[in-house]
């Protein structure tokens, strides 16, 4: 499973997914706004899909299922940004901003 | 592809069937309010109307599984012609199948169900009946519990992963429903990031795992793909451990438990119980399918991971019931008490996970049928002895205790926080003569919890710790994990009693006795027939499933 007929390793391919993850997860963890943290979660998400395409066509008997699981994963992707839009714009309405750090409303 | 015995699926089928018409009849109702349908076909009796058959169904799918669960029957996948148990639906090449309905899974739906239609009569008493968009309340649950009913029997990643997100989807809109409350608000972002962000680990995970064993979603492929030398790589690690992050996270198991206290607190109290029982449900299934048919099967000098868990297991348990003892909040205290309670149901699962390894490898067990049988065919099996023939039915036990107890405080609590406006511990001061039902029920859910005979709690934490320490004579570390259960569940005693001291003993400064509604009246009175009935009713449904494993067996 090294090189396909483009003559690319699926080395790069998968160095570009984990690349992708990390700054997702580095986003997760530094970013204070909601929309910000949404778009890391987004590239989390891509970060996977990219592993998927790269796996299905690059193994020894390469298969659709990758890329079948990757629209699965567009799909979800698109729903879930619906519904976090959803909430971050409700939250903006009750605390007039979006900063998930600064909402913290219960503490025991 | 062979499609298999669909009746099987078909609880879960007509759930989601029922919230669809209940949210679009909800929608044309709710066009024109106070007249017409939503008078005549009020949703939030429809719902519950509509579930209860779900529930009858799913009971009839555990039977059916039961019956088959043994047998096999002959699939033609392709041009190929192999041999899969009765119980696998979709089976694509190779012989694995995307989704089994196994007993296993089969009973997980009718908890769901259950639980959900508990929630629902909940719901009916916490919101009045003017409750905006109840239409789309319902629909949710409904939608939550036929996602949980798909996590239950899928044995394929993009199954679980596909039933789990549309769960968490249902969820993070249901934990902020009350879009006027800050809490609830805030309940739902918190969610929703954590949740959002745990699940794209777990998609990552998934895909590694995907990739290094050989390109196939099914968990019994995957089971194959996992030899010891694929795992020595580090991939498979990787894959396997952040798979099980995305898991970790539903089941609210520490490290992963950061979300639970404000989520519980800040939304709405039916909706914290639907999380604290069905939803933590669902993830327990996922993880205890994930690991015994795709993970252990590997010899167990490999099984870094399973040391992880036991870490885990322990954490869990001492995070929970230390931090829960300080807290002021009722919701608060019970979101701490059920990331300790997924601590003991961890301990069962880890003890019966060991039938599944080192000789157990293709033991043709309850869950990882398709693979072991498509294995004997071609004449490999290998049937290991099965020493603890009751373990993870003391999960199913423990789990169905935990429904019903944990269910029951929090109606009680949301029953009492509605009327009373709070949901402070010290505003539950003399509650046994403001209202004395509630009171001694909370109670009788408590003391279960804590794990105090003749309660649903004790049985089931009998049934857990035996099985440990049964399965210990040969796992030394599964004793050492009972032993800090014992320990735990006298640590929890002292806040789950202090909840029912200050009921008691404390003065009431006389305060107004009130009445509270048939219908909590009623929710009340089945969980408390569930948390005594099932002292005993334990052993006959034991016996039962027993005879169902050694049905298996033979």
């Amino acid at each position: 499973m090294s090189h396909s007929a483009y003559g690319i390793p699926i080395s790069w391919f998968l160095t570009v997914g984990a690349l992708l993850f990390c700054i997702g997860l580095f986003g997760m963890m530094v970013r204070r706004s909601a929309i910000g943290m949404l778009l890391s979660i987004e590239l989390m998400l891509n970060a996977a899909n990219i592993n998927l395409l790269a796996f299905g066509s690059y193994l020894r008997v390469p298969t659709i299922a990758g890329q079948v699981f990757a629209i699965f994963v567009i799909t979800l992707a698109a729903a879930e940004a619906a519904i976090g839009l959803a909430i971050i714009i409700n939250i903006y309405r009750l605390e007039l901003h979006i900063e998930a750090d600064k909402i913290t409303s219960m503490k025991f | 592809m062979f499609i298999g015995n669909i009746k099987l699926i078909a609880p879960a089928l007509y759930l989601a069937f029922a919230a669809a018409v209940v949210l679009i009849l909800g929608v044309i109702a709710g066009r024109k309010p106070d007249k017409g349908l939503d008078h005549w076909l009020p949703t939030q009796y429809l719902a519950p109307a509509l579930t209860f058959p779900g529930v009858v169904y799913a009971l009839w799918a555990v039977l059916k599984s039961l019956a088959e669960a043994g047998e096999t029957v002959d699939a033609l996948v392709g041009s190929e012609l192999v041999r899969v148990p009765a119980v696998a639906l979709f089976v694509t090449r190779g012989g694995h199948a995307q989704l089994t309905v196994d007993p296993f899974g089969a009973i997980f739906t009718l908890i769901a169900f259950a639980g959900t239609l508990i929630v629902m009569l909940l719901s009916l008493d916490y919101f009045e009946a003017r409750q905006p968009h109840k239409a789309e309340y319902y629909s949710l649950l409904m939608f939550a519990a036929a996602a949980v009913s798909f996590a239950a029997v899928a044995s394929d990643l993009i199954a679980i992963y596909l039933s789990i997100e549309l769960l968490s989807l249902a969820s993070y809109v249901l934990a902020s429903f009350v879009k006027t409350d800050r809490r609830s608000g805030e309940a739902g972002l918190k969610y929703f990031l954590y949740g959002a962000a745990c699940s794209a680990v777990g998609l990552y995970g998934m895909s590694v795992l995907f990739g290094v064993t050989g390109g196939s979603t099914a968990l019994s492929a995957i089971a194959r793909g996992l030899t010891p030398s694929a795992v020595a790589g580090g991939a498979a690690w990787v894959g396997v451990v952040f798979t099980l992050v995305g898991f970790g996270f539903k089941l609210a198991l520490v490290p992963f438990q950061f979300w639970a206290p404000d989520v519980y607190q800040g939304a709405p109290t039916p909706v914290t119980a639907f999380l604290s029982v069905v939803s933590k449900a669902a993830g327990l299934v996922v993880l205890v399918r994930f690991l015994v048919t795709a993970v252990f099967p590997l010899p167990p000098e490999h099984l870094s991971w399973y040391w992880i868990l036991v870490v885990l297991t322990a954490a869990a348990m001492f995070f929970g019931n230390l931090v829960a003892i300080p807290q002021k909040n009722i919701k608060r205290m019970l979101a701490y008490s059920s990331i300790a309670q997924v601590g003991y149901l961890m301990i069962g699962v880890l003890s019966a996970l060991h039938a599944f390894t080192g000789e157990g490898r293709l033991l043709p067990g309850l869950w990882n049928v398709p693979n072991a049988l498509v294995r004997s065919a071609a004449g490999v099996v290998h049937r290991a002895s099965w020493e603890t023939p009751w373990d993870m039915q003391g999960v199913i036990v423990y789990l169905a205790a935990y429904l019903f107890m944990n269910l029951g405080a929090f109606a009680v609590a949301a029953g009492l926080g509605r009327r009373i406006r709070s949901d402070a511990i010290d505003d539950y001061a003399g509650m046994i003569h403001r209202c004395p039902f509630l009171a001694a029920s909370l109670t009788v859910f408590l003391i279960s919890l804590a794990g105090v005979p003749p309660t649903a709690g004790f049985v089931g934490k009998l049934f857990i710790f035996g099985g440990a320490i049964q399965a210990g004579r040969s796992h030394p570390e599964l004793v050492v994990l009972a032993v800090l259960g014992i320990i735990n569940s006298v640590i929890s005693a002292y806040y789950y009693l202090n909840v029912v001291r200050v009921m008691f003993f404390a003065p009431a400064n006389s305060r107004p006795s009130f009445k509270v509604s048939f219908v909590l009246n009623l929710v009340v009175a089945v969980c408390l027939v569930g948390t005594l009935g099932l002292v005993f009713a334990a052993g006959p449904v034991v016996d039962f499933i027993s005879l169902a494993v050694c049905s298996l067996l033979d």
